[in-house]
């Protein structure tokens, strides 16, 4: 075992006289402008100065590189102190710390990826542990590279339950190339932290959790340098560094004493600025921080494709839930850096068939879907995976403020929801996906896959595997009829018109499973000698608003939607919305209207309205209007 | 949101949980399933939109409508100044299922008297005349920008109605469509909020 050589007095003022002047840079960029967190940002200055310019290995010049150690500040308000290091490090102009929180500035007042060292966009706390254990996963089992990922917490957010399940799933995969920091600082936003000092508690805990723990003083330079080092050498076990600080550290009258949480320091009490200039004795020294070893190549850009057409005859009755897991199988010989995630339900989702094939590639995540879609993101960075998510659709829920950081975090996950809608059947409301399109609606940079049937399934899949932002491909449980030849092309945003006739009388628009109930419904209607134009959309975002249109236009303006979903934010909404300024579009929009029930899924879709009888009824209904 | 639902059951108690209205998509797997529950907690989330400011979008509640409308049994208000969000606290506590209100965080002036009527799926018209041209729905820090708006046009002489909807849902849309057709069909809608799954 290597032995540690202590670093010399020189180099530890060094790394003292940083801590201070990130402390100066913090101060004065949320005094110009009067809002922000310097007292979060004092009480990681050592931390930040030892991470930034002792340990962590990383080219200054290009904070994106793959071989860099990888720093998530998950304590995302102390974001001027991210800022102030990496102006230290010479890539921010220091000047430009001054524009902090402006509307023309990229120096947000919480950390986004629109700057090149910010992998993840934090703020909302919890969060960064799960990221980290992405990057630390992909770092050492796919990426098999000598990158360490460090991540920064503050003791108020470690009262989020998704910290725990970060905590869970590091020591559960031995991500030894991880280290969790927590600045226990003791004082939370509106009082006290719940442990405040008690570190011991913290150890336990941590300790608890499998993690290799040291508590140290959080302000000594010495003492982190140590500990840090340590945690490069244990192998099997992520470390956690239980740093204990004083929030406001430096800052006479105002260090360890509450209510100062998200407060510039005022002008009457800027004499503590001379308190921490006077303590630098080299101020003008710069530290270049140590160059990673270069063992990881840069992604592959190249699009993937599936290797040959979906292999289904029309007619093959097939579930969209295993269509998934067939695609993703088979999509992952197109690219090494295909990987799946899953939070236990891989044998309800089909993502065990992508696991069967390429058991290295696929991450089980347990019941834990908050973890489970940071580690996504987390994977995803950098462009090292293109990765896929999948649990129940209505589970996706659980991860809904992670999904919407995903968005901010320019993140380019794919999320796979199965069990959409009634049509589960007898498990009841709790499994059922109602509300899931309404909620991925709403997050900009989403793109909305809801394929109806196998051959679909399988291109939507290819498709999210190409494109940018979240995407979300909505699955069913029931096994229905391919509609789609192999050969059929689709695209994002072009919706399918499956049934046209030049005498149609309402244009219903229906998906995955009352897409099915729309063509069964059609077959009704023109036994009784009555036409209708039956639309696919493909996806509900974009939606394919020029066809829609057109159609409803040859049936006299009339649309009647149907889906598997509450009747707020979802298919018929979205219709709703895009035909919003056309005038003479009715829409008759037929949804779930109430908390459902257990029973066989053709009960419920007659009894909640959208199955073939009621889409029939519906069209008889707008005739005789 | 749990501990919030637990202390509700069997009546023993009116909760009332409050966050930044982002923070709830933390806990809408839990909201879901308080429907489910057929619980009567009311939830308040401030710091709604971009009108927060500085600190930025991960702070800002900017699809916290679209995730509590689709949640059934949810009554959703949206008031507009300090007057009708005592009145929509106090109705959330009389009113079964979910409540969420929305609040924000810049002052805005109080633009109704103390002694006004408020109801669940009732809005108000604040601002007309006898010949509107346009109707424009806003809520909270919008339907101020609605009135300055609306005062701005009357001098180019175009006349707008301002309706503030109260709760989104359910929505008044009796008084929107009268409205609106006294206003030739033309609506305009204006939100701190996200396009989609919107009012």
């Amino acid at each position: 075992m290597a032995s540690y050589h202590k670093p010399d007095e020189k180099t530890l003022q060094g790394l003292r006289d940083i801590a201070n002047k990130l402390r100066i840079h913090s101060i004065k960029a949320t005094c110009a402008s009067n809002s922000g967190h310097p007292t979060s940002c004092c009480s990681a200055a050592e931390l930040m100065s030892v991470l930034f310019f002792h340990t962590m290995r990383y080219k200054a010049d290009d904070p994106r590189n793959q071989c860099n150690d990888r720093f998530v500040l998950s304590k995302g308000h102390a974001a001027p102190i991210l800022y102030a290091a990496w102006a230290e490090a010479g890539f921010v102009k220091e000047s430009d710390l001054l524009n902090l929180r402006k509307l023309d500035c990229d120096l947000e007042g919480h950390p986004t990826p629109k700057l090149a060292f910010v992998d993840v966009a934090t703020g909302s706390l919890g969060q960064g542990l799960g990221a980290s254990c992405g990057m630390a996963y992909t770092g050492k089992y796919f990426d098999k590279a000598s990158y360490r990922v460090y991540c920064m917490l503050g003791d108020g957010e470690c009262s989020e339950g998704s910290v725990w399940e970060a905590m869970s799933f590091a020591s559960y995969y031995k991500l030894d190339n991880l280290v969790a920091i927590l600045d226990v600082n003791r004082l939370g936003q509106s009082e006290p932290a719940p442990l405040q000092h008690d570190m011991e508690t913290y150890r336990k805990r941590c300790e608890a959790f499998g993690w290799n723990t040291y508590v140290v003083d959080g302000h000594d330079v010495e003492e982190l340098c140590k500990a840090f080092w340590q945690a490069q050498q244990v192998k099997d076990k992520p470390t956690c560094i239980v740093a204990k600080t004083f929030k406001g550290k430096g800052l006479k009258n105002i260090e360890d004493i509450e209510n100062w949480h998200g407060k510039p320091i005022p002008k009457d009490k800027l004499d503590v600025l001379k308190d921490l200039e006077s303590q630098i004795q080299v101020p003008n020294k710069t530290v270049c921080p140590e160059l990673p070893n270069d063992d990881v190549a840069p992604a592959d850009l190249s699009p993937i494709s599936l290797p040959s057409p979906p292999a289904y005859k029309k007619g093959d009755k097939m579930a969209t839930r295993q269509a998934y897991g067939i695609a993703l199988a088979r999509l992952g010989q197109g690219s090494q850096r295909v990987v799946a995630l899953d939070g236990d339900t891989k044998n309800s989702t089909f993502s065990e068939l992508f696991k069967k094939v390429y058991p290295d590639r696929y991450i089980e995540c347990f019941i834990a879907e908050q973890n489970m879609v940071g580690v996504a993101i987390g994977c995803a960075t950098r462009d090292r995976t293109v990765a896929f998510a999948s649990t129940f659709a209505a589970f996706f829920s659980r991860a809904y403020d992670q999904i919407r950081m995903g968005a901010i975090s320019q993140s380019n996950v794919n999320l796979v929801g199965s069990h959409c809608g009634v049509s589960i059947g007898e498990d009841g409301p709790s499994q059922m996906a109602l509300e899931d399109l309404a909620m991925f609606r709403a997050i900009p940079t989403c793109t909305v896959f809801y394929p109806s049937d196998a051959v679909s399934t399988e291109r939507a899949v290819e498709l999210s595997a190409n494109t940018k932002g979240i995407c979300f491909i909505r699955t069913s449980r029931p096994a229905n009829a391919v509609i789609y030849s192999p050969d059929e092309k689709f695209e994002i945003g072009v919706a399918k018109v499956v049934r046209q006739s030049d005498s149609d009388v309402v244009t219903v628009i229906g998906a995955g499973v009352t897409l099915h109930e729309a063509l069964a419904a059609y077959d009704m209607l023109k036994s009784e000698g009555k036409n209708i134009c039956v639309i696919d959309p493909f996806t509900i975002k974009p939606l394919d608003a020029a066809t829609i249109l057109s159609c409803a236009r040859a049936t006299g303006g009339q649309i009647i939607t149907v889906e598997d979903h509450y009747r707020e934010g979802g298919l018929g909404e979205a219709v709703l919305s895009a035909m919003g300024g056309e005038p003479g579009i009715v829409v008759n929009r037929l949804a779930v209207t109430g908390v459902p029930h257990s029973g066989k899924p053709q009960e419920l879709l007659d009894m909640f309205g959208i199955s073939a009888k009621h889409i029939a009824n519906a069209v008889r209904q707008t005739c005789a209007n | 949101v749990s501990v919030a639902i637990g202390c509700a059951v069997r009546d023993r108690n009116v909760v009332f949980a409050s966050t930044f209205a982002t923070f709830f998509t933390r806990a809408y797997d839990q909201l879901r399933m308080a429907a489910i529950s057929e619980s009567n907690i009311n939830l308040c989330g401030s710091h709604c939109g971009v009108s927060i400011g500085e600190d930025g979008p991960s702070q800002m509640g900017l699809e916290d409508l679209a995730m509590f409308r689709a949640i059934p049994t949810s009554t959703i208000f949206y008031p507009s100044d300090g007057v009708s969000t005592e009145k929509a606290v106090e109705l959330a506590a009389i009113t079964k299922g979910l409540c969420f209100i929305r609040t924000s965080r810049p002052e805005n002036n109080i633009i109704y008297n103390c002694n006004e009527d408020f109801h669940v799926g009732q809005a108000k018209v604040v601002f007309k005349s006898n010949d509107d041209h346009v109707t424009v729905v806003g809520a909270g820090v919008t339907l101020h920008e609605a009135l300055a708006a609306a005062e701005m046009l009357k001098k180019e002489r175009i006349n707008v109605r301002v309706i503030d909807p109260f709760t989104i849902k359910p929505l008044d849309s009796k008084t929107i469509i009268d409205s609106a057709r006294a206003t030739r069909g033309r609506i305009v809608t204006v939100e701190d909020h996200y396009y989609e799954g919107e009012k």
